[in-house]
């Protein structure tokens, strides 16, 4: 048996033992494990085995654990409402102003939480409730929360980022910076939808009482802590004061120090928040260690030139290439979580990609928004069952209804980083040549 | 047994969650006295990582006891409940074969950190310290996987009554 014939089988059982429900890192530990030893003998299988967990106690895991935090306590300390109060400031009196109201919190909010799931759960509390109201329509209520979270990944700082640069071997810098202009402009794309629906139907986006100027400087006025973070995280970086993990620290730390001196934040709040984030990072961790064996195993397969032979072979066009690898990742994105994407399909792919003169930071951020597809498109579709949890008299119907018309501003984008890759890769180039 | 072993766990939680602020705190620290006084901390990025081994994974068994790794439940809409509770069974036998491997194959690497007195380049820490951190929390994530698997045996059993 070829080792690449022992790849096709290892990928075909990992897709197995998921759907079997074994615990995703699990599956994916065991299935390197045991690939890796048909290959390469169990002895030398075993000692890759039980290095792999130490070799992820490197410096650079540490903005991990770093990251979750700040997320977690801009998310408990009430950030999140005073950004929806200041966005919505801002388009007050509009059709259908509180929904791109909630577009734009939810992108304010990502440039602190590196989470979408944690941005949809936040204002699905702050911004449905709300929206009903002022009887805006429920399709649009949900629509607008579930494609607002997924900003939370694409704007940096992204935790799904720092997951694909670590396991690519990529800048961590490099890939905020590419993913701030497409995240920008998918926050524009979305608040275009919203506006075009407002259009074809007023009665589902009904015009809320105006502010004065007063009023909307007092509101814009409060997003001061969002500002302090976004600089301290992302904006320390690049001015070069900080590595990656540094920022992440003294924005953590920044976050809990505002969060004490300027909110009802208790300290039970702020143990609730470092649970929280000890749990994600080891639930991450655990993934990424099941991750590691697996590429490892990838590795020896040989399975990513055997790939390139066969496009070689069929003299596909590189970008017909990544038609199909994006439809493949759509598919995916349907059964698999975000993390898991990145995790299993990084070692198979990225060497295919850049094998065909693709750049892996822009690789990265298109990555990310197939991504994002796939966290509110059925039946997986994570964002919208954090909306349901929490909001149990909505149907699932309604939420996959409302989030049809966001698709579209994410078809667009894609389109767009296909066409025009300067768009992620402009500014890493600006800041770092 | 499975209260038991969840607060046991939450201890152990909260032990990294110890680790997690010190590591905070060393980043400050060292930001502020490299910005200020140009005397950045030696060896940081060391003791970083040292905090990292028991903030990374000191939580894991605690995530196992409240079932929240990530588990693909496409499978829980088209077949009845019994084979579920099944599945979850399956699902976690083999988690515990593969953490169990795991813990037990690490032990290997950790032996010859001991046996060579392998440290650090900047501080000359011992290697085995870190791996300590990591290790012990596997065997500890053995233990949770256990009950929680003692737990599925459990609920199937009663089931089958």
């Amino acid at each position: 048996m070829t080792t690449q014939e022992i790849g096709g089988i290892g990928i075909v059982a990992l897709v197995l033992l998921t759907l079997l429900r074994v615990p995703l890192g699990a599956a994916m530990g065991l299935v390197g494990l045991v690939g890796y030893a048909a290959i390469d003998g169990w002895e030398r299988a075993f000692i890759v085995f039980g290095e792999t967990p130490y070799s992820l106690t490197q410096y650079a895991f540490s903005v991990l654990p770093l990251f979750i935090l700040m997320g977690a306590v801009a998310t408990r300390s009430g950030m999140s409402q005073e950004l929806f109060v200041a966005a919505n400031a801002l388009f007050a009196g509009r059709r259908g102003a509180l929904p791109m109201a909630t577009i734009g919190a939810c992108a304010g909010f990502s440039a602190i939480s590196g989470s979408s799931l944690a941005t949809a759960a936040t204002f699905t509390q702050i911004a449905v409730p709300e929206m009903r109201r002022y009887g805006y329509d429920e399709r649009l209520a949900t629509g607008s929360v579930a494609a607002g979270g997924t900003l939370g990944i694409l704007i940096p700082p992204s935790v799904i980022m720092v997951i694909y640069a670590l396991a690519a071997e990529e800048s961590v810098p490099a890939l905020f910076a590419a993913g701030m202009i497409p995240g920008v402009l998918l926050a524009l794309l979305f608040v275009a939808v919203i506006w075009v629906i407002a259009r074809i139907r007023p009665e589902w986006a009904p015009a809320g009482p105006r502010l004065d100027w007063r009023e909307r400087w007092q509101a814009a006025a409060s997003m001061w802590k969002l500002a302090v973070l976004f600089g301290l995280a992302v904006g320390g970086i690049y001015t070069g004061w900080f590595s990656p993990t540094e920022a992440a620290g003294v924005a953590s730390f920044a976050a809990i120090v505002i969060a004490f001196a300027t909110s009802e934040f208790s300290w039970k709040d702020f143990v609730a928040s470092l649970d929280e984030t000890l749990r994600t990072t080891g639930m991450l961790l655990f993934i990424i260690t099941g991750a590691w064996i697996f590429a490892y195993f990838i590795v020896q397969t040989r399975l990513p030139v055997a790939l390139v032979e066969i496009i070689e072979f069929f003299e596909l066009a590189p970008w017909a290439v990544i038609m199909i690898i994006l439809v493949f990742y759509i598919i995916l994105g349907c059964v698999l979580d975000a993390v898991a994407i990145i995790l299993v399909t990084v070692p198979v792919f990225l060497p295919v990609v850049t094998a065909l003169g693709y750049d892996p930071v822009w690789y990265g951020i298109l990555m990310v928004v197939v991504v994002e597809v796939g966290l509110i498109t059925p039946p997986v579709g994570l964002n919208i069952f954090v909306i349901r949890a929490q909001l149990p008299d909505i149907a699932l119907g309604t939420v996959f209804r409302g989030i049809v018309p966001f698709l579209a501003a994410d078809a667009v984008l894609i389109a767009l980083l296909l066409l025009f890759p300067q768009l992620a890769l402009w500014l890493p180039g600006v800041l770092y040549n | 047994m499975h209260g038991l072993a969840l607060a046991a766990a939450r201890l152990l939680t909260r032990v990294a969650a110890i680790f997690l602020l010190a590591m905070m705190a060393l980043n400050v620290i060292d930001v502020g006295l490299r910005s200020g006084f140009n005397a950045p901390i030696f060896g940081t990025y060391e003791i970083i990582e040292l905090f990292l081994a028991a903030t990374a994974f000191l939580a894991i068994p605690e995530v196992f006891l409240r079932d929240q790794h990530i588990t693909i439940e496409l499978i829980d809409q088209v077949v009845p409940e019994s084979v579920v509770r099944w599945l979850k069974l399956i699902g976690t036998f083999v988690a515990l074969v593969f953490v169990g491997l795991l813990a037990w194959h690490m032990t290997q690497p950790a032996r010859e950190f001991v046996e060579f007195n392998d440290v650090t380049i900047d501080l000359h820490l011992p290697l085995i310290w870190k791996a300590s951190l990591v290790l012990a929390a596997f065997a500890f994530a053995v233990a949770a996987v256990l009950v929680m698997f003692l737990r599925e045996v459990s609920s199937v059993l009663r089931r089958a009554e």
